[in-house]
């Protein structure tokens, strides 16, 4: 379909190359045809020589009325060199070149001009002062009868001329009419191409427009998805924490009186596991509900003067449970006091119970966390640091996403949610703090978040 | 009788000298609606000279024209720019032509064609040149009709 479309604009593109060099041939013709019709005005052949031929009847008039004595011989004289000169304007220039052109003879104005020739000395000698009236008449009949016929040649030869000029305007049209005729056909062709095109054109546009509301109608599917498990999570959570708050507040219950009683080691262990495994359920729960709160914007943040290294501390003592149960050690090193921040301390705790938690879930036993706070110029930096399996490359970038998990292998007992992460880049984000991380595989993993600082002398 | 006609040849003969040989021939004239003006061959020869070189229709090739300017002829009687004239030909031809053309090029009224005096024989004694070949537009027909030989009269219309 896409190489017959190619095809399609091809062949139409020839096309339109070969009209527009066919008009441009076309308009250079016509220009040539339309300079070629100028001669015109003074320079028409017709109208030369028709002067030639008023002219010459002139000439003959004035000799008449200078027989009967009312002409001068000088208004001869001129009147045979204007004469003279309309023979000489036949025979020089551009006119020879266009008479030929026309394929007619001028051989009627050479015979006049060598007549002409011979009368000369005749007209010269008018102007003599002996003369009688008889030898003036004399001459006078001398010079016409010289010049008789001359007027019905002249009227030949204008005649010719005019249907000359007559075919050749004949066939000028002919040929303007022809290249109008294919001025027009181009005219068709270029207009039915354009139209051609436009329709690809709009074709082409309704392809890209469908192709485009598909791609927005996936887009938006796969934007969904992870909203609908969001979505039927908290509906199920909500539904899970009422009743297992009941289960958790009964099993300590039971825990309590059977502490009392040492006989039953067995019935505490289970009990024990049974809280514990509670307790995990919930902080899932827990999870889902705040992404859920987080993705609807409904987490709302109360920032007040907070003590980092506090902060610290509460966390790491949170996660006190978890190290015993991994056997893993927590060292903070903190250096600076005097890290306060304005801030809500309560979700930052969250976030680095959270940290550690992840960091504690992935350390071998025996290994140590360390949770590092540092001053960085005006913010505070914390670093949690394990030395656990690290995060493999390649999903390095996906670690912040909703559902996303690392595959801990060998703890594979201790699965999340795989909202933590995504929980805890929110709520930093919430309160205008940076998250991050770098990750060696083999080697570990450093999660870090950066939160602004008070200036010193807020204090 | 003999007498009489040898009187009439006398006469006749100063009359037809008088011409040549007195007075200089006014060979053109150039009037506005108010004042005349003559000039014979010597005046114009005597005027400023302009050449041009140039093709026309009634040439062979390219062709050295001399003569005063157009423009100063006019100014001399105060024509200005936005005056049609009227140019007439020995034969009574005229040809209407705006003033504006001899203050936009070199109009020429030559009377030397190749360093030659013209005859009326050919287009003399005085041919207005206009300097195709040095402006393309004026190859246009439009001008060629207004090159006009043997010219007589300017007039102011």
């Amino acid at each position: 379909m896409i190489s017959f479309g190619k095809l399609i604009r091809g062949v139409l593109l020839t096309l339109f190359l070969a009209a527009a060099i066919f008009g441009m041939s076309t308009v250079h013709e016509l220009n040539g045809k339309v300079r070629s019709i100028q001669p015109s005005g003074q320079s028409d052949p017709l109208w030369v020589a028709s002067q030639l031929q008023f002219e010459l009847l002139r000439l003959q008039n004035d000799l008449g009325e200078f027989a009967l004595g009312y002409k001068t011989s000088e208004s001869i004289g001129l009147r045979f060199d204007i004469a003279w000169s309309r023979i000489n304007i036949i025979k020089t220039g551009k006119l020879p070149r266009t008479l030929k052109t026309l394929g007619v003879s001028d051989e009627v104005v050479t015979n006049l001009k060598e007549t002409f020739v011979e009368i000369e000395p005749a007209i010269a000698g008018l102007s003599a002062v002996s003369l009688s009236d008889e030898e003036r008449v004399r001459l006078v009949e001398n010079i016409l009868a010289q010049l008789d016929g001359y007027d019905q040649k002249i009227r030949a030869f204008l005649l010719n001329v005019a249907h000359a000029k007559t075919d050749s305007t004949v066939e000028a049209s002919a040929s303007l009419l022809s290249l109008s005729n294919a001025l027009r056909f181009l005219g068709v062709t270029i207009f039915s191409l354009i139209l051609t095109f436009t329709i690809l054109l709009l074709l082409d546009l309704r392809r890209a427009r469908n192709a485009e509301t598909a791609m927005r109608q996936l887009a938006k599917e796969a934007s969904s998805a992870a909203q609908m498990k969001i979505n039927f999570m908290t509906v199920v959570s909500h539904e899970l924490r009422t009743p297992l708050t009941s289960i958790l507040g009964g099993l300590s219950l039971l825990k309590r009186r059977l502490a009392g009683d040492a006989e039953d080691e067995m019935a505490l262990k289970l009990i024990d596991v049974a809280s514990r495994n509670g307790d995990r359920l919930l902080a899932l729960i827990n999870d889902v509900l705040d992404a859920q709160a987080l993705e609807e914007g409904k987490v709302t943040i109360n920032p007040e003067r907070a003590d980092l290294n506090e902060i610290v501390a509460s966390a790491v003592e949170s996660c006190q449970p978890y190290a015993e149960r991994f056997g893993v050690n927590y060292a903070i090193d903190s250096q600076d006091t005097g890290l306060i921040a304005l801030t809500d301390e309560s979700r930052v705790v969250q976030v680095l119970v959270n940290l550690i938690s992840n960091a504690t879930k992935f350390s071998s036993a025996g290994q140590t966390v360390e949770i590092r706070l540092k001053k960085r110029g005006q913010k505070a930096r914390i670093e949690v640091v394990d030395h656990g399996m690290g995060i493999p490359h390649e999903q390095q970038k996906a670690i912040f996403s909703s559902f996303y998990q690392v595959n801990p292998g060998t703890v594979s007992a201790i699965k999340g949610s795989g909202l933590g992460l995504n929980i805890s880049q929110r709520l930093i984000e919430l309160l205008g703090g940076t998250i991050g991380f770098h990750s060696v595989e083999g080697e570990g993993t450093t999660f870090w978040i950066e939160i602004d600082l008070l200036p010193d002398g807020d204090d | 009788m003999k007498f009489r006609n040898y009187l009439i040849a006398v006469i006749s003969a100063f009359f037809l000298a008088m011409p040549v040989s007195g007075f200089a021939q006014a060979i053109l004239t150039v009037s506005t609606h108010s004042t005349s003006q003559s000039y014979s061959l010597d005046d114009i020869l005597s005027m400023p000279q302009t050449t041009v070189t140039t093709n026309n229709h009634y040439v062979e090739g390219s062709t050295l024209f001399q003569g005063p300017s157009l423009r100063y002829v006019l100014e001399q009687t105060g024509i200005k720019e936005d005056a049609m004239l009227r140019m007439t030909a020995l034969n009574d031809f005229s040809v209407d032509v705006p003033a504006s053309d001899a203050f936009k090029y070199d109009v020429i009224l030559a009377v030397h064609q190749n360093g030659e005096k013209m005859s009326v024989r050919d287009k003399g004694p005085i041919w207005v040149i206009y300097p195709m070949d040095d402006h393309p537009e004026l190859s246009d027909s439009l001008y060629s009709d207004r090159l006009i030989w043997q010219l007589s009269s300017i007039s102011v219309k």
